[in-house]
């Protein structure tokens, strides 16, 4: 009797972890549950922006007590991996974070945020121009503009004031200028130089506002392809009389070869955002003290400036879209917005015109080129229509491959036509 | 009629079988699938394109030179590791005295994380801080850096160089357990009956060795050919696309672009080469297994 009464006990124990195990499995809404946003987001070049959006996150989370929001920061390369599996399976974040011209690329996957870009481009002074270009496809804004970060000339000025180059003269230079320039610095053992290689996309930032100002481009307004050109070669004509005057290695450089030359104290100048001047003010402060930037140079037709440009989409399968859209409204307010740019050094730079007017970019002088910009802000694939044609040229280093080619013999018109057939192809295919 | 032990070894394989479909056989199925239609990543299928995929692709400039880029890759880098492999298994051989630490130091380049060991290999082939110029600058032999991943005929040989150097451990042990594995007294029938060491070595030691050198080719071809960390952290397939093996280039074309069938066209390619690899391997490994 004792032995069943035992064995009864263990049975109604057993069957009670069953039955507690059941319910945990399946997440029966026993108690009320928190919901979870979760925000797949780049992980920064600069540190401070990243704990700054954690911090804002907990802000929001703060004010949304039955809300948990969730930050992820990966690396670029993962990310770009990470939005095709996503977009693939259905299956993943509720946020996130698109470069460059994604929003078109996965347009079919993103729904629509009008309604939040109307409402900061009325509150905020309106979006420039590269915003639509960015996020703006087949009627709908398809994610919402956050920021950008540019690609400036960034120089010693104790080099160049070597060879009688003074700041003011540098703020004013043309593609002529630079040259000319580069060639004496290249003669004082500074050599300048910019990746000119696949895989990179300072590369692509630095060669795109070449062709345009020299009047040349990948598409035009109608979206037809227009490569095959004479300004084109006028471009890679140019490029071909600075390449002496650079380090043959630019055809192997990566997105950090530009930034370890500049920082190990032998180069003189390159095309980069503040993230150089940024390393050197925590690791080299005596070159951190001679860094300046200065606007992209112009030329016969104008002076541009590409940058690499940032927004926040929210994908079709999201089970919390509203709460999705609040939390990428509550981010781009201007409060949280000044702190980005505070916290990462004046990196960000907004799409919105009355988020510009912050004082950090005339507090350095080192960045007082950086915004507000004398350039044309314009996206890869400008003049042409918004679309992932764009996208995938930029993805696939089509133009500075184009250049390169044209740089180590292949006839000018042979690299146009390599370039040509890939672009048609990825507009069009 | 199927024995009691055939029957448990088909059960106790079937977890095995069930996991290597869905994990290889699955996707391999879906790849095949997506090659013939056209599809971009969060979109459904827009259309059926027969080969026309594949047709395409043999009109890139891009891809015909990723086809050579991969040729070239593979054999060179596979016959260099065979070779340099079969050396150091002989070299191990004879040694005596700490031989256990010899084996476990050649063994590292194969069992340290890929991704890393290759970062070091782009530091030392770095255009600013290469301590392979360095040295060579102050030991006189170049004046002047060698530009290792800014060329193409550096970038490749700075490629096949770390493909050898990660390889060769896997290749010396195994032609070691080979090596270790002849009969001892064939090799001393020979050398009283008058044959010197390079006679022993073709006409006993290798004929022996064959079937597994034909097994670890086919292995290191199928490796190589599907290669992806070194290539894209050293080079990212360039300079100018000059170093792109099928599977950069269908992470480039297909990853970052979102065209997935464009993606899984490209790595597809690696069948045919290793479908003949295959073939004419296994008929040398059956020939000589059949004469031995």
């Amino acid at each position: 009797m004792k032995g069943g009464k035992k064995g009864k006990r263990w049975a109604l124990l057993l069957t009670v972890l069953l039955v507690v195990g059941l319910i945990g499995s399946f997440n029966l809404p026993l108690f009320a549950q928190q919901k979870e946003i979760s925000f797949l987001m780049w992980s920064s070049f600069v540190p401070s922006s990243n704990l700054e959006l954690q911090r804002q996150i907990n802000e929001w989370n703060k004010k949304h007590p039955d809300v948990k929001a969730r930050i992820d920061f990966i690396s670029y390369k993962e990310l770009v991996v990470k939005l095709a599996t996503e977009a693939e399976a259905g299956a993943g974040h509720d946020i996130v974070w698109l470069r460059h011209m994604d929003p078109t690329l996965y347009a079919e996957s993103l729904i629509d945020v009008d309604d939040i870009c109307q409402e900061l481009d009325a509150k905020y002074g309106g979006f420039i121009p590269a915003a639509k270009q960015l996020a703006f496809y087949k009627g709908h804004w398809k994610a919402v503009p956050w920021f950008y970060w540019s690609t400036l000339f960034v120089y010693r000025t104790d080099y160049f004031e070597q060879i009688g180059e003074t700041k003011d003269k540098v703020h004013k230079y043309t593609w002529e200028d630079l040259l000319a320039a580069a060639k004496k610095v290249a003669a004082l053992g500074h050599p300048g130089g910019f990746q000119i290689n696949t895989g990179t996309y300072d590369a692509n930032d630095t060669l795109y506002p070449i062709l345009w100002s020299y009047g040349a481009a990948t598409v035009n307004e109608k979206g037809e392809v227009v490569i095959n050109s004479p300004e084109t070669i006028k471009a890679i004509d140019y490029v071909k009389k600075l390449f002496p005057a650079m380090p043959r290695d630019v055809l192997g450089w990566d997105d950090a070869s530009n930034n370890r030359f500049i920082l190990s104290g032998y180069g003189s100048w390159t095309f980069n955002s503040p993230s150089i001047w940024i390393a050197a003010l925590n690791d080299f402060p005596d070159i951190a003290r001679v860094i300046d930037y200065a606007p992209v140079p112009s030329g016969p037709e104008g002076q541009f400036r590409c940058p690499s440009s940032a927004s926040l989409g929210i994908w079709k399968f999201s089970k919390n879209k509203e709460l999705a859209k609040d939390l990428v409204k509550f981010l781009l307010e201007k409060k949280q917005f000044d702190r980005q740019i505070v916290q990462s050094n004046g990196y960000n730079e907004p799409f919105l015109r009355d988020l510009k007017k912050h004082p950090i970019w005339t507090q350095f002088a080192t960045l007082r080129a950086y915004e507000p910009g004398v350039e044309q802000i314009t996206l890869a694939g400008w003049p042409g229509p918004s679309g992932p044609g764009a996208n995938k040229v930029y993805h696939t280093f089509v133009v500075p491959v184009m250049f390169a080619k044209a740089l180590t013999g292949t006839p000018d018109k042979e690299a146009i036509k390599w370039a040509e057939d890939e672009i048609k192809r990825l507009y069009f295919e | 009629m199927l024995t009691k032990e055939e029957k448990i070894a088909y059960i106790m394989l079937l977890p095995a079988f069930v996991l290597l479909f869905s994990l290889v056989g699955y996707p391999l199925f879906y790849s095949f699938y997506l090659s013939l239609v056209k599809k971009q990543a969060g979109q459904p299928v827009t259309a059926f394109v027969g080969l026309a995929n594949f047709v395409n692709l043999f009109k890139s400039d891009t891809f015909r030179l990723t086809l050579q880029n991969s040729l070239i890759y593979t054999f060179v880098a596979v016959p260099l590791k065979a070779i340099l492999g079969l050396v150091l298994a002989v070299l191990l051989s004879k040694v005596a005295r700490g031989r256990r630490v010899f084996r476990g130091i050649i063994l590292l380049p194969w069992v340290a994380p890929i991704s890393i060991s290759t970062l070091a290999w782009w530091w030392m082939y770095d255009p600013l801080y290469s301590v392979i110029n360095w040295s060579l600058i102050k030991l006189g032999i170049i004046k002047w850096g060698i530009p290792w991943l800014s060329t193409t005929f550096w970038a490749r040989v700075a490629l096949i160089t770390v493909n050898v150097w990660r390889g060769l451990p896997f290749f010396a042990v195994t032609f070691l357990a080979g090596l270790l594995a002849i009969p001892k007294d064939l090799l001393e029938s020979a050398q009283i009956d008058g044959a010197g060491a390079f006679a022993r070595f073709f006409r006993i030691t290798l004929p022996l060795l064959t079937p597994l050198l034909g097994v670890i080719i086919l292995y290191s071809v199928v490796m190589t050919i599907g290669d992806f960390p070194i290539v894209y952290v050293l080079t990212k397939g360039g300079p100018m696309n000059t170093t792109h093996v099928f599977a950069t280039l269908a992470f480039q074309e297909g990853i970052a672009t979102a065209d997935i069938a464009r993606a899984a066209t490209i790595v597809l390619f690696i069948f045919p080469f290793l479908a003949v690899s295959s073939f004419f391997q296994l008929r040398v490994i059956r020939k000589r297994v059949g004469a031995i």
